[in-house]
């Protein structure tokens, strides 16, 4: 019998206005499975995320994250999650230091273990040199290195990645593999958002895409790349989210400029 | 989970930390720290001197009471003004949701942090207002120095209720964080009460049948209902009455206070959790095309095609950020009270007229006039913060002169050609109906404008407009970083006033009046001009 | 300390809060400053008549009162309130009755004006109005003056309640 989900999303309804961005939602997420989440440009994959997170009340459906359902028991649920932001919001006026040091206590990780997890996380990403600056001057890969550590530091359960690797260079992008791949070996479940296909179809055990805000497909990776003749996840991205369209637009374009 | 105490002090030292380093951190681009003298401190010298210039103005022309009434209520009325002008900094701060939305801290525990976060902010504006009147406030007759303490619980308190009641109402209208109908009403209220107290301070001073005394020691049945008489009425009964009974109505006012702040607590945090989705809706929301008026507009006030698309961005943002017309009401809210105030008390002469015993001071016909020339830095100062100063990466990196003079010009000219000439008009027909003399108005507006314009000039360097909409606004920032700029430009504007008032009494003193104007904005036109080339040069050798 | 680590030290949060509570302990002692020197800002606080002209001085010298009180009732009320004024200038000059006579005209006018001066005048011309509402000798003006006295004693002004006591003996 498989470990219980670590992250359930049941029947998730989302309703801006008149505007319906998710349309009634399944997938479930075990211990140990890196689920891609792809899906076109408003397809409703940041909406579903904030659902995940607590920042956004759904309209209907339910999610649960380690058991705790996140409309009522939010705070539980969020404590399961390590979460990276797709524009990696932090305060800016704080020091990279100051900024994980108030992540840590806001988790109410004990403070000799926060201080060893943000030591290690900080040598981890090279950041000793810039972590003690005002997260203000940090370039955007800086930046999104200290929001992958404040993600971190507090062993989530759950970690909820919205473009991770964002403006990395090329070795903390493996870094942030590495580390992904080995927490999901040792039961954690991730979910991953991204548009990179390349990376996701490596990374991933599993791939959610969705479309119009509905789940067009949910299969474990192998499975998803074998829709496709040339077992390549763009092509099968590309058929499962706009199927009638060519390329004779960007040859236009091409063209144009 | 519940609240913990832990959260809410590790986000009030965050909160308290931000901003302070803002004072001085807080800008789009690099890492170079602001000026030595944080804009916050400018407010908190404003608010020292307007404090001491009316108490001392009263010190010793009215009692206890009528002292009491006014330095309280003008303490309220700036305390209201910092929170709900700046208001989206102070009382709410949007940013929050996305950097710790996700993180689980219980939502009364961020509201508590945040109302903390408020209470200091009111609390230094306090001490800036209570110092003066407390103190002076003991040495008036039949007060003593138990004045100071009672009196600086009453202001601490009104401080508190008022802005406190401010946000309550607020937070009672549906989460839609953009929508500024709300902070416009409490804005005119606030501009429409700030001036009749500016407006009663200097008649007080001038006025030989002692008028405002007289108003405030026999006051009118309805002052009784005023919340500030109440607490101006304790304060006299504590001082020179019976304390007992007082102390027990100072309890009901601590009691009431901390009600208010429980509930307000209550209230904002609900409504903190209600904003995220408020955001989410306005973001699926469709916003209206650029009008066609706007394209004319800006092809009309521009020349070629950089100069054109800066404008119209310029103007686009005048018309859909509520917090940019929120910030420039004021200026514009103030001559129209100065108006009324001009027609109702008879000072609205015409200054070309020629004085004779009959015929009416032109005082403030001659005062909106200058107001409206120091209003235009504070109306460029304005464009200068937006709450997506981040994304002012574009206008950085655009090829628009080295200092982004190509911006600056836009804003000037926005500013001008679509808020200064518009109040012009619209005061040239006020002048032209009163004073029966079109051509006495035309001319007075027309040395008005070119005051205006030669002032816009001064201002691209004084308050160091370079690219618009590239700051975020520091607590403080808006009257703040300006204020030295403004008073230069105050004393300026009150001279050449005073020029106007006499050159008025002579056809030729006009003509010289206007010639010497003519002079000064050629020179800061020349100026202006040989920076724009020297710039434009630098860029081509770049 | 170089001009480098000063500036640093100022934009520093604490440097910032320094900042506030150095300029707050000028303010106080300003306030101080300006609470000690009462005397010196109540100088300013006084009426301001006109010059007596020699055509007002001599209609006040009358000695024909029946014909001053129709003079009076013929003035305009700004004009009553002139006499007033005039009175207050030169109190001793006049017959003892004069404001009796001048109150003779638009009454409510010249108590309000008389308000005015117990409010915003000086020390010397509160007891002037004062004595002018003793010599008129009527029941409103033992109401002022009555008002006065204890206007005077809520702040503690002693000269001026036993000034006024002497005046409502009189009465």
């Amino acid at each position: 019998m498989p470990a219980a989900p670590l992250l359930q999303v049941s029947n998730l309804f989302l309703r801006y206005g008149k505007f319906e961005a998710l349309k009634g939602i399944h997938f479930t997420v075990h211990p140990g499975e890196i689920v891609g989440y792809l899906g076109p440009n408003g397809a409703g994959k940041s909406s579903t995320v904030k659902v995940l997170t607590g920042l956004l009340t759904p309209g209907g459906g339910s999610v649960e994250v380690c058991g705790h359902n996140v409309a009522n028991q939010t705070l539980a649920a969020q404590a399961c999650i390590g979460y990276v932001p797709e524009s990696a919001p932090a305060y800016s006026l704080l020091t990279g230091l100051e900024y994980l040091s108030l992540v840590a206590g806001l988790y109410d990780v004990p403070s000799d273990k926060a201080e060893a997890n943000i030591k290690m996380l900080i040598e981890t990403f090279d950041m000793q040199k810039v972590a003690p600056r005002l997260i203000h001057t940090y370039s955007k890969g800086q930046r999104q290195k200290i929001v992958l550590c404040a993600a971190l530091l507090h062993e989530p359960q759950v970690l909820i990645l919205d473009e991770p690797l964002d403006g990395l260079d090329v070795d903390s992008a493996r870094k942030v593999k590495e580390i992904v791949t080995g927490l999901a070996a040792r039961g954690r479940a991730v979910l991953f958002c991204s548009h990179t296909l390349e990376i996701v179809q490596k990374l991933c055990t599993r791939i959610i895409i969705l479309n119009e805000g509905r789940v067009v497909a949910d299969q474990p990776t192998e499975e998803i790349l074998n829709r496709s003749q040339d077992h390549n996840l763009e092509s099968v991205f590309s058929q499962l989210t706009k199927p009638d369209k060519g390329n004779t637009d960007i040859q236009q374009v091409i063209a144009a400029l | 989970m519940s609240t913990k105490p832990s959260h809410f002090r590790l986000l009030l030292r965050t909160f308290l930390l931000m901003d302070l380093r803002g004072q001085h951190y807080a800008r789009a681009t690099g890492a170079k720290p602001g000026e030595l003298i944080p804009p916050l401190y400018w407010v908190i010298g404003q608010y020292l001197f307007i404090s001491a210039v009316t108490a001392i103005a009263l010190f010793g022309r009215v009692d206890v009471l009528p002292y009491t009434f006014v330095m309280l209520t003008l303490s309220a009325l700036l305390s209201i003004s910092a929170v709900v002008v700046e208001f989206n900094e102070v009382a709410l701060n949007f940013t929050d949701t996305q950097v710790i939305g996700h993180i689980p801290v219980h939502r009364r525990a961020y509201a508590a942090a945040r109302i903390a976060n408020l209470i200091f902010y009111l609390l230094l504006f306090s001490v800036a207002l209570v110092i003066f009147p407390a103190i002076i406030g003991a040495a008036l007759r039949g007060s003593d120095w138990s004045y100071t303490l009672v009196y600086a619980f009453a202001a601490c308190c009104a401080n508190l209720i008022f802005p406190l009641l401010a946000i309550l109402l607020y937070t009672l209208r549906p989460p839609e964080p953009d929508k500024s109908d709300f902070r416009d009403v409490m804005a005119w209220t606030q501009i429409v009460l700030a001036l009749v107290v500016f407006y009663g301070a200097q008649m007080m001073l001038r006025d030989g049948q002692h008028r405002l005394e007289m108003f405030l020691s026999y006051p009118p049945a309805w002052m009784h209902w005023v919340p500030t008489w109440w607490l101006a009425q304790w304060v006299t009964e504590m001082v020179q009455g019976n304390a007992p009974a007082g102390l027990l109505w100072g309890a009901v006012i601590a009691l009431l206070t901390v009600a208010l702040l429980a509930f307000t607590l209550y209230r904002l945090a609900s409504f903190y959790r209600a904003i995220r989705t408020g955001y989410e809706h306005l973001s699926a929301e469709r916003t209206p095309a650029p009008s066609r008026g706007i394209q004319l507009l800006s092809g009309w006030l521009a020349s070629g095609r950089a100069q054109r698309s800066s404008v119209q961005f310029v103007l686009l943002l005048l018309r859909r950020d509520p917090d940019l017309r929120m910030r420039m009401l004021p200026q514009v809210a103030t001559l129209a009270a100065l108006v009324l105030l001009g027609l109702m008390t008879g000072q609205m002469g015409n200054p070309f007229a020629g004085g004779g015993s009959t015929a009416q001071s032109p005082s403030m016909a001659i005062a909106v006039v200058q107001i409206l020339v120091i209003s235009v830095p504070m109306l460029m100062h304005n464009f200068l913060y937006s709450r997506d100063f981040e994304s002012s990466w574009l206008l950085w990196s655009a090829p628009a002169g080295p200092r982004g003079s190509l911006h600056a010009h836009s804003v000037r000219r926005v500013v001008l050609w679509l808020v200064v000439l518009p109040v012009c008009l619209v005061l040239g027909l006020v002048f032209a109906w009163r004073w029966q003399d079109p051509v006495s108005a035309l001319l007075h507006l027309g040395l008005g404008w070119l005051q205006c314009v030669i002032i816009s000039y001064v201002a691209l360097e004084g308050i160091g407009l370079k690219v618009p909409f590239s700051e975020p606004l520091a607590k403080g920032g808006l009257s703040g970083k300006v204020a030295p700029l403004l008073a230069a430009v105050a004393t300026g504007a009150t001279f050449l006033g005073f020029l106007e008032f006499f050159a008025a009494q002579k056809l030729l003193y006009t003509a010289i009046f206007a010639v010497l104007l003519l002079c000064l904005f050629a020179f800061a036109k020349f100026k202006d001009g040989g920076s724009f080339v020297f710039q434009k040069n630098n860029l081509s050798k770049s | 300390m170089s001009g480098g680590t000063v500036a640093d030290f100022l934009r520093s949060p604490r440097g910032m809060l320094a900042l506030f509570a150095c300029t707050f302990a000028g303010a106080v002692l300003l306030a101080v400053a300006a609470a000690f020197n009462r005397p010196f800002f109540e100088k300013f606080v006084a009426e301001k008549y006109g010059v007596v002209t020699a055509q007002e001085d001599s209609l006040m010298r009358t000695t024909d009162p029946a014909s001053f009180v129709r003079k009076v009732q013929l003035l305009t009320p700004g004009k009553q309130t002139r006499l007033y004024e005039i009175w207050m200038q030169r109190p001793g000059k006049y017959p003892e009755q004069m404001p009796a006579w001048i109150l003779s005209g638009n009454r409510d006018t010249l108590f309000q004006r008389i308000r005015v001066t117990l409010l915003a005048g000086s020390a010397v011309q509160r007891q002037m109005a004062a004595l002018f509402l003793s010599r008129t000798r009527l029941p409103e003006a033992k109401v002022m003056l009555l008002d006065e006295r204890k206007r005077a004693y809520r702040r503690d002004e002693q000269d001026v309640v036993s000034y006024l006591d002497e005046l409502l003996r009189t009465q």
